[in-house]
């Protein structure tokens, strides 16, 4: 663009048409096919040489500081042939007080050029220290805005450059910047598209991958239940039915897992430290795992240590986990030869360790892909890839537990050697003496429970688990009931289903509570996964929750829990409550409308859902407005948007709802109130997004 | 903040979330009237309705703030009637012309709420209101 140029204090000469000529031919330099360094020494050096002057600083304005400064990008200096950028010393030049002169100047498109001695003192003050006696300044505008400007020092005085010259001389900074910035934004948006294309190529891994953790046991279940039917052994069934049970009980796992992973990314484990038989509690394992060896033609070796404890302390369900997903990993990989699994126990430094360790005869993994294998989902690309494909979370999965229970694993292994992970879990105490467990099950037996729920399956289940323990119940089937049983009976415990009709759990635990203080230990059992839940069932009174489907071990794990550990649950769901209910935001803010509401949350509520309604419904008009070109709609629209945007925090004309305003009303380009209504549409359908978020908390 | 049950506020505006907001503050210290255009807010005064305060919006379909304005200020009995325009429109030619047409104060939105209070309260005390 071509500015203006006002013939202020200063006057112009004829110019030359060589001079014209020379500057013109600078201007290819910016079409090169080299760096941006390179660009501008050469430009600087080819102009300094056309002006034959001294030195040339390019400045760049800054508009957010409160009076504003400039900062020096690049310097050239024609006696050393050097180009300096971001000099320190002027990486933050305020206008005043040497330069307010040729900021209100240059910011209205003037150009300076003027004899050192023909200035006003207080610039002479400032220039004369850089031994110059001729000034020439150009402002540089990118897109209509004053961006900096071109300072062009001469050692000696100067014909006035003429208008000509001296308006080539500013396209040619100008195209600079704009090809530099044009430049850099391409730059970006490709990085953009790249790490865009990456997230999506990791998560189409990441799907392929979960999908595959869960077909397996999927599959397993499917085979055995085929089977069942044909089956007539009583003792073969109840064999199949125990390794469907086993399925399912992977599959739960790998669910949970997959539920975990993608709340926060990371996967959290809740373990439980509970006494129990490792011997037996993987026996069904090993048998499933010993038959699809066998399957393979593969040999299948079990060894435990002959010190090996009857019982340990730990997370059965957990360990048994990583000892399935380990011969898994070694039965995929091996073709021919076999497995060994070793159980070991050894004292350490005062510390009793679990030693579990899988070795198998197959392909072998490179030492360099050692610490990838564990990595989330990653797909070894190599030769061999194809042996390598199946490879999903399994040890991630392995890695995760074995450094929640605050062990390590190692793997040793070589191409075409074999392998072998080695599991290593500190653990608090062994006992020996398998006489202590009896205390657990006797100490069920003499509680007395009220189970509480609407539908009569879940019923099932839990008192089928009640009965095999040998304990006293009543049922109840909604809160009602449970309040009357509760008047006349003193329970040990009550399990409480949440959603029930007549009267919930929530409420039912209130009263309860307020019946008979803190005795019976309230447990919900429900099938919501959200946290929020888990604290609106603690803040009932309630002593803990446990996901639906459970298994009996769940239920036994929480009953034998120490009171002290209970509480502290509570405490940790608590908090993260807190944590929860402070949820950050990044574009709305209620403050306003909190203040307007002074805690009344049905009114937030409504205008929140007045939001829902009137956003898109004034977004569709502004689309159909843009592509029916109507200029006065669109000004009309987003006018009535913007304090509706305001009300929930958005700042109109940060979002680019001003400009659309503006540029519509001034016959604006359509173009340009396009991409700002991109923009706005983000900005509301972010908000919207926040927005129930918010209420979530609300 | 004071409450003044016997003072009535007519709040003008066609946009349902903005009105919703202004009536639930104010309501809070005056007896208050929605209407969601010029037009019907005419219709209503020259019904008979006689509010002590106005606010109203300034584009709204019908009849919007300035013909409203202006056609208030004709009538005997709202010459004096204090009028508050709330606008998205920053400009101060908008704000001139508010004024010069009668209007008491201009407030652009998205507004701090207690600043319309003090103000509204500010002129209804001026006029013998309260």
């Amino acid at each position: 663009m071509k500015f203006i140029i006002k013939d202020t204090d200063f006057d112009f000469d004829q110019g030359t048409v060589s001079l014209e000529k020379e500057l013109r031919q600078i201007k290819q330099i910016i079409h090169s096919q080299k760096d941006y360094e390179y660009k501008y020494k050469r430009i600087f050096k080819k102009l300094s040489e056309a002006l034959t002057c001294e030195s040339i600083h390019l400045f760049r304005h800054k508009d957010n500081v409160d009076d504003g400064a400039f900062s020096q990008t690049y310097m050239w200096e024609a006696s050393s042939n050097k180009l300096i950028s971001n000099h320190e010393d002027t990486t933050h030049v305020p206008y005043n007080p040497y330069f307010e002169r040729w900021r209100t100047l240059l910011s209205s498109g003037t150009i300076i050029q003027n004899s050192i001695s023909n200035l006003p003192e207080l610039e002479q003050e400032y220039l004369t220290e850089h031994q110059a006696k001729f000034v020439v300044v150009l402002p540089v505008f990118f897109n209509f805005k004053f961006t900096g400007f071109v300072q062009i020092n001469f050692e000696k005085d100067q014909r006035l450059y003429s208008k000509n010259e001296l308006t080539i001389m500013q396209d040619l900074f100008e195209s600079l910047y704009w090809a530099e910035s044009i430049d850099t934004k391409l730059r970006n948006l490709n990085a953009e598209i790249e790490s865009t294309r990456h997230a999506h190529e990791r998560k189409s891994h990441t799907l392929a991958n979960i999908t595959h953790e869960l077909q397996t046991p999927m599959n397993g279940i499917i085979g055995l239940t085929e089977q069942l039917d044909m089956l007539e052994d009583d003792f073969t069934k109840k064999n199949y039915l125990e390794s469907i049970k086993l399925s399912l009980s992977n599959l739960m796992t790998v669910v949970n897992n997959i539920l975990d992973t993608s709340i926060d990314g990371n996967a959290k484990y809740d373990l439980v430290e509970l006494k129990f038989n490792l011997k037996e509690s993987c026996r069904n394992l090993l048998e499933v795992q010993r038959e699809r060896a066998v399957e393979k033609s593969l040999t299948f070796e079990v060894i435990f240590d002959e010190d090996f404890p009857d019982l340990i302390i730990g997370d059965s369900r957990r360990i048994n986990q990583i000892i399935s997903n380990l011969i898994d990993n070694a039965i995929k990989f091996t073709h021919e030869g076999g497995i060994k699994v070793e159980f070991r126990s050894q004292k350490q430094e005062g510390n009793e360790l679990l030693k579990i360790s899988v070795t198998d005869t197959g392909i072998g993994i490179a030492p360099e892909h050692h610490k990838v294998i564990f990595d989330k989902f990653v797909q070894l690309e190599s030769a061999d890839s194809r042996t390598f494909a199946g490879i999903g979370a399994g040890l991630t999965i392995v890695k995760d537990l074995v450094q929640a229970m605050r062990g390590n694993v190692k793997v040793k292994s070589d191409l075409g050697k074999g392998a072998q992970f080695i599991v290593t879990i500190p653990t608090k105490e062994f006992i020996r003496k398998l006489s202590d467990l009896e205390d657990s099950a006797k100490h069920l037996e003499s509680l007395k429970f009220l189970v509480v729920d609407d539908n009569e399956i879940n019923l099932k289940v839990v008192t089928a688990i009640l009965k095999k323990w040998g304990s006293e119940y009543d049922v109840a089937k909604n809160g009602e009931e449970a309040i009357e049983l509760a008047k006349d009976n003193d329970y040990d415990i009550i399990f409480m289903d949440i959603q029930m009709p007549v009267m919930d759990g929530f409420e039912a635990t209130r009263r309860i509570r307020k019946l008979k203080g803190m005795k019976p230990r309230i447990l919900a059992l429900t099938a919501s996964i959200l946290r929020e839940n888990e604290y609106k069932c603690i803040e009932a009174g309630m002593d803990g929750v446990i996901r639906k489907p459970f298994f009996p071990d769940n239920l036994i794990n929480w009953i034998i829990k120490k009171d002290e550990n209970i509480e502290a649950e509570k405490e940790e769901i608590s908090q993260e409550q807190m944590k929860m209910s402070e949820p950050k935001f990044e574009v709305i803010n209620m403050d306003y409308l909190e203040d307007i509401a002074s805690g009344n949350k049905e009114f937030i509520e409504e205008m929140i859902h007045l939001f829902y309604e009137q956003v898109p419904e004034k977004l569709s008009d502004i689309e159909s407005a843009i592509a029916e070109n109507d200029l006065e709609s669109i000004a009309a629209t987003a006018h009535k948007l913007k304090p509706i945007a305001g009300y929930v925090g958005l700042d109109p004309k940060e979002i680019g709802l001003k400009d659309i305003e503006n540029d519509a009303n001034r016959n604006g380009d359509i173009g340009v109130i396009k991409k700002n209504y991109e923009n706005v549409r983000k900005s509301l359908n972010l908000a919207i997004e926040e927005l129930k978020l918010y209420q979530d908390h609300l | 903040m004071a409450k003044f049950d016997h003072i009535r506020i007519l709040i003008i505006d066609d946009e349902i979330s903005i009105r919703k907001l202004l009536e639930f503050y104010f309501k809070k210290y005056f007896t208050v009237t929605t209407k969601s255009d010029g037009k019907e807010a005419m219709e209503f005064i020259k019904s008979g309705y006689s509010p002590d305060a106005i606010i109203a919006d300034l584009k709204m379909p019908k009849m919007d703030g300035y013909e409203f304005t202006t056609e208030i200020r004709k009538m005997k009995s709202m010459s004096t009637t204090p009028i508050m325009i709330l606008s998205g429109n920053e400009s101060s030619s908008d704000r001139i012309h508010c004024l010069k047409i009668g209007a008491d104060d201009y407030l652009i939105k998205p507004f701090n709420p207690d600043e319309l209070y003090y103000r509204l309260i500010n002129i209804l005390k001026r006029t013998g209101k309260i």
